[in-house]
């Protein structure tokens, strides 16, 4: 065995790409290095605004305060909260101070600070804090104290153990895991293709000999990277002396608790989790490529029991023997307390238990599928009488391995795009946590100044009667209880309920509280037409529609937020704050299938699938022109030149399509298990530019129609859009590659042409021709949502104009090429 | 009788430069044809532009009446391309079960090429992984997969071993047999004139194919019968005429009329034995015709 790892890890270090790994993962790292240090600063904006907004607080009740004391005196529980208070403002001087001159070393003043707001809260007056997040707050400045450690940035560290764990997390995640093992699937098809297992034979090598030492080398690998690359990570906190941050407590909100975890425990759990996890695929990869299975089964084999593991951890939770959260879920479980060792140690246990069971399968003689059907051996090209040239550029992609490469990153963006929606769904505990919260300091801040309020018209009352008093002037009326008690009082109530209904956040009808709780009781007909904005009106009217059609809506928040009211369209900072907030408490979540395609057609990710095409997948003539001027093996054959460029271009949509289908369909499959179907009736808005109609609702301060379209109608709209979009942009691959005599320069036009199309089609939206651009088209959930009708101001940009200009411009690129005679005799 | 393959004033430039001068030829069924010519005289541009890979300025090819502007031509022409057009991350067999299936030929078809030129240890690997040598192979697997009646050769024999060499000037024979007609472009003199007499001379767009042309005046080996050398060589040296005398064999000048060698000897009594005129080889007889050639241009 020993020499079938020296053979093999000779053959990988001699390979010219093994020096690209450290090449790679350095130039990543400095670049993400240089890239947060420039954006560095969030952290501190975050704590600066935190502590001037308390600091204005303070001061505001300190004035109030002394107004009173000057007037009237103040009880004597009022004069301690008022010297507390003072005390207070101290503190925050001294942190605003030195937050000013962007020193974060502020945990003992700020610990300082909480002990005397603790003290304060005892008094009967008024609370201008969350008190539970302040009890995070305080055992994260205990924390900093204790490790003698300062406030650090979080959102883009580039110096401390924080960016440590920021790269760890990228350079030890699902996508290196996979590259790594299409690495090592690569390795073992390609030597079995150049007859290395049977030299091995040969030389009479065991099956057991080879096999544990193809598996011992790449195992070497992978702890080498992950020495490497921790060692780099950890390279700048290092150098910079900030090794210590590696205690830095991180919040990590686990169901309604936010809990702190220092930063060394990612760091110690990734690369072990991520190495394992590895392992443990590089074991079931090579006893599977025992059989010979193919590439694209042995790829499937594999990603099916981690779909299924991952599947299983989003339905039914944590399990202590389900490896998927050695790489995914794992911080609400095991980071605390330190669960994640005893995890750490089974997982171990049930790797080396893998690497036992491989023996009896290498050992094993028999090669059960000898089929060629499951066999990666090149199987002979075997051609139909139909379709030629349409065989002929498919057994040309898939020798390439164009196709399945193709296939697998679909996958990933159309898979990842269902992830990412689906983990963000999983977070919906949290996310609900953070806008409660965020609610409920905007009530604190409401019920500071009513309290203020309140005092006030308590003195002015208190004056009032003195002077009565001494007028000795009985008419006067006074009223018997204060009116800001009454808002202070539904203020404290709201807040109350916000409260109790933190409690309940993971119950099944949640969504539903939340919802009845942040919406406003008045309907928008009860206000004046000049208030009625389409992000009031289009949030009741859909709400209105559930209602009918019994449809559960999407969580979080009542209202719809329209893009009139897109934070970028703020005019200054606080606008800013409040659109944002407001954003944020109703954005919408969902992992069901049709949620997860909407997600995917909003977010644009068929842009980076036409990338892919285009670089990647799709053939033209000019791919046979260099380096090897293969044009000529085909026209020296009875094919005219007409048939190969219509062949080619066919081939190309014929692939787009399938390839997309078959993806996307699978994918979908799968999120059908995770999330189910969806709801296909569910109304999204749809603007309306230039069209005027009585179902049709009118919003004053936005100046549009809209209406409500049912969610399966617009995403069949979108899929019509796409195929158009594929159609255009093929043929217009086609007749580039038809003039250009070099594969790479007609990728490199099709892209420059693509995206100055794209931007001329954005940054002069408004033009009266511009409908006429294919590529305003583009923005597929735009169109069929109106939105761009609004922007170009223009009801001419809209689906049905959008299709019919992409299939027609499509096809008239098609015919120029097709029609162009290939020039023999002049 | 009908010529295979007629080409009529084919005209061809780059730029301003004249690369083909209106070239006319016929070929006929079971020629073969030999094209010989310095480097640029426009060898492959001919063939190229036969098979209508290279534009030209005018002139028609046709092969059975059909023009190679009609795809139908290369159901009668095959062509080995001195540079690599196949796909190198294909196999062997890809290539020629595409071309099987452009021409409806069946599995047996390929197998039986396979067999014919040997190349079934490595057909199912990827071209990429072939030697010059192999993708030679494969291009002549390709070539006479459709049997064709005309296959245009470009350099053939390129980068071939000695083995290689022999056995593909075996096939060319045995295809030859089969009244396949060749037109093969090399410069490789010995083995030219191994498979064919019949060679044409390309130069400055010109093709020069009418042998009688080109007619060298070859010296002359006349045997005499003397008792000794040095009579014949005294002999000789009277005579005024260049001569070269290897024992008993006078070797005439070839710009001298061997009448006149045989005058003079008959005249002083020596016994004729025989005459024979010098072959050349192909080497010389290039070497001659491009001599010729430029004194002509002079």
């Amino acid at each position: 065995m020993k020499e079938v790892t020296s053979f093999v890890m000779k053959g990988i270090l001699k390979s010219k790409y093994i020096l690209l790994v450290p090449i790679v993962l350095i130039v990543f790292m400095a670049t993400l290095l240089t890239i947060n240090s420039q954006q560095s600063g969030a952290t501190s904006q975050e704590l600066q605004d935190k502590f001037e907004h308390r600091k204005e607080t303070v001061n505001f009740l300190i004035g109030n305060l002394l107004n009173k004391k000057s007037h009237l005196g103040l009880p004597e529980e009022q004069q301690i909260a008022l010297d507390s208070l003072l005390v207070q403002e101290e503190y925050l001087k001294e942190i605003s101070t030195k937050l000013g001159i962007g020193d974060l070393d502020i945990s003992t003043e700020n610990l300082a600070y909480l002990k005397e707001y603790n003290v304060y809260e005892n008094y009967d007056f008024i609370n201008y804090n969350n008190t539970k997040l302040l009890e995070v707050e305080q055992l994260k400045a205990a924390t900093l104290q204790r490790h003698d450690l300062t406030y650090t940035e979080q959102e883009t560290p580039y110096n401390t153990a924080l960016f440590s764990k920021q790269l760890f997390q990228i350079v030890f995640s699902p996508i290196t895991a996979f590259l790594f093992l299409l690495i090592f699937i690569y390795k073992l098809i390609s030597d079995d293709q150049n007859r290395t297992f049977e030299f091995f034979k040969v030389i009479s090598l065991s099956n057991i000999t080879v096999y544990y030492g193809y598996l011992m080398p790449f195992l070497i690998l992978l702890l080498t990277y992950t020495i490497l690359a921790s060692f780099l990570s950890l390279l700048p906190p290092i150098v910079t002396g900030n090794l210590g941050m590696i205690h830095y407590p991180i919040e990590v909100v686990i169901d309604t608790d936010t809990l702190l975890v220092p930063v060394w425990k990612w760091l110690l759990y990734l690369p072990i989790g991520w190495g394992i996890f590895v392992s443990l695929m590089l074991v079931l990869a090579i006893c599977l490529f025992k059989y010979r299975i193919s590439f694209s089964f042995l790829i499937a084999i594999i990603a099916f029991p981690i779909v299924i593991a991952y599947i299983w951890s989003v339905h039914f939770g944590f399990h202590a023997v389900n490896p998927i959260h050695l790489i995914v879920s794992y911080e609400k479980q095991l980071l605390d307390p330190n669960r994640f060792i005893i995890y750490l140690v089974g997982m171990l246990i049930l790797l080396i238990i893998c690497f036992a069971a491989c023996y009896p399968v290498f050992k094993s003689k028999r090669t059960v599928l000898r089929t060629s059907f499951f066999s990666h051996a090149r199987k002979r090209y075997i051609p139909k009488p139909k379709w030629k040239l349409l065989q002929f550029e498919q057994i040309k992609k898939k020798r390439k391995g164009h196709v399945i490469f193709t296939f697998i990153l679909l996958v990933g963006i159309i898979g990842g795009t269902f992830v990412v929606v689906n983990q963000a769904f999983q977070k919906l505990p949290t996310i609900y946590l953070n806008a409660i919260e965020d609610f409920q300091n905007i009530l604190i801040d409401q019920q500071v100044q009513w309290k203020v309020i309140e005092e006030e018209f308590d003195l002015e009352a208190e004056k009032m009667k003195s002077i009565s008093e001494e007028s000795k002037d009985k008419s006067t009326e006074f009223p018997k209880e204060n009116p800001y008690s009454i808002m202070i009082k539904d203020i404290e109530n709201e807040y109350n309920n916000l409260e109790g209904l933190k409690d309940e956040i993971g119950s099944i009808d949640f969504s539903k509280k939340y919802r009845e709780i942040m919406e406003s009781s008045q309907s928008y007909k009860e206000l004046d037409p000049s208030m009625w904005n389409v992000t009031v009106m289009a949030s009741e009217e859909q709400q209105r529609i559930l209602d009918e059609k019994n449809i559960t809506p999407w969580p979080i928040g009542p209202q719809w937020i329209s893009h009139f009211n897109d934070p970028s369209y703020a005019v200054d900072s606080v606008h800013y704050k409040l659109m944002k907030s407001s954003q944020e408490r109703n954005t919408k979540y969902g992992n069901s299938g049709l949620f997860s395609l909407y997600k995917f057609l909003d977010w644009n990710m068929m842009l980076i699938v036409l990338g892919i095409y285009i670089l990647l997948l799709w053939t033209s003539l000019s791919e046979e022109q260099r380096p090897n001027p293969s044009i000529h093996f085909l026209t020296t054959k009875p094919i005219t030149f007409r048939s190969i460029y219509a062949s080619k271009w066919l081939y190309n949509l014929v692939i787009a399509y399938s390839m997309l289908l078959i993806s996307g369909g699978i994918v979908f499959i799968i999120s059908l298990l995770i999330g189910g179907l969806g709801e296909s009736d569910y109304p999204i808005l749809v603007y309306a530019t230039g069209i005027t109609d009585d179902e049709m609702f009118f919003s004053n301060v936005d100046n549009v129609h809209f209406f409500f379209e049912s969610l399966i109608v617009l995403i069949v709209k979108s899929g019509v859009l796409i195929v158009a979009q594929i159609f255009f942009l093929n043929s217009l691959f086609s007749l580039i590659g038809k003039w250009v005599k070099n594969h790479y320069v007609t990728i490199i036009i099709t892209v420059l042409v693509s995206v100055a199309g794209y931007f001329l089609a954005n940054q002069y939206i408004t033009a009266s021709f511009m409908h006429l651009n294919p590529y305003i088209y583009f923005d597929t959930w735009h169109i069929v949502d109106g939105w761009k009708s609004v922007l170009s101001n223009s009801s001419t940009v809209n689906f049905n104009n959008g299709w019919m200009i992409l299939l027609f411009s499509g096809l008239l690129l098609f015919l120029i090429g097709f029609i162009q005679k290939r020039k023999r005799v002049s | 009788m009908m010529s295979l393959l007629q080409v009529y004033q084919l005209r061809k430039k780059y730029g301003n430069l004249l690369i083909l001068r209106d070239i006319s030829f016929d070929i006929n069924e079971g020629d073969i044809i030999g094209l010989v010519g310095p480097n640029g005289a426009g060898k492959s541009t001919l063939l190229r532009s036969i098979l209508a890979i290279e534009e030209v300025e005018r002139g028609s090819v046709k092969v059975k009446n059909i023009s190679n502007q009609n795809s139908d031509f290369y159901k009668f022409v095959s062509y080995i391309p001195s540079d690599n057009y196949l796909y190198m991350q294909l196999t062997g067999y890809d290539h020629l079960a595409f071309v099987a299936n452009i021409y409806q030929l069946g599995k047996a078809a390929i197998e039986e090429v396979i067999d014919q030129i040997g190349i079934s240890t490595y057909v199912d690997q990827p071209v990429k992984t072939y030697s010059y040598g192999m993708r030679q192979h494969l291009l002549i697997a390709l070539s006479i997969l459709t049997k064709p009646s005309i296959i245009l050769m470009d350099e053939p024999f390129n980068g071939l071993d000695p083995t290689s060499t022999i056995e593909l000037k075996e096939l060319i024979r045995k295809l030859h047999a089969q009244r396949i007609s060749f037109i093969i472009s090399t410069h490789n003199l010995d083995i030219l004139e191994d498979l064919t007499k019949t060679i044409w001379f390309i130069r400055d767009g010109m093709l020069f194919k009418d042998d009688i042309k080109l007619e060298m005046k070859l010296p002359y080996q006349i045997e005499v019968k003397v008792t000794d050398v040095t009579i014949l060589e005294n002999l000789m040296t009277d005579c005024q005429l260049p001569h070269q005398i290897s024992e008993n064999i006078v070797i005439t000048d070839h710009n001298y009329d061997v009448g006149k060698y045989l005058e003079w000897l008959l005249m002083n009594k020596v016994q004729i034995q025989s005459v024979n005129q010098i072959k050349t080889n192909l080497e010389e007889r290039y070497k001659h015709f491009y001599e010729v050639l430029k004194k002509d241009q002079a």
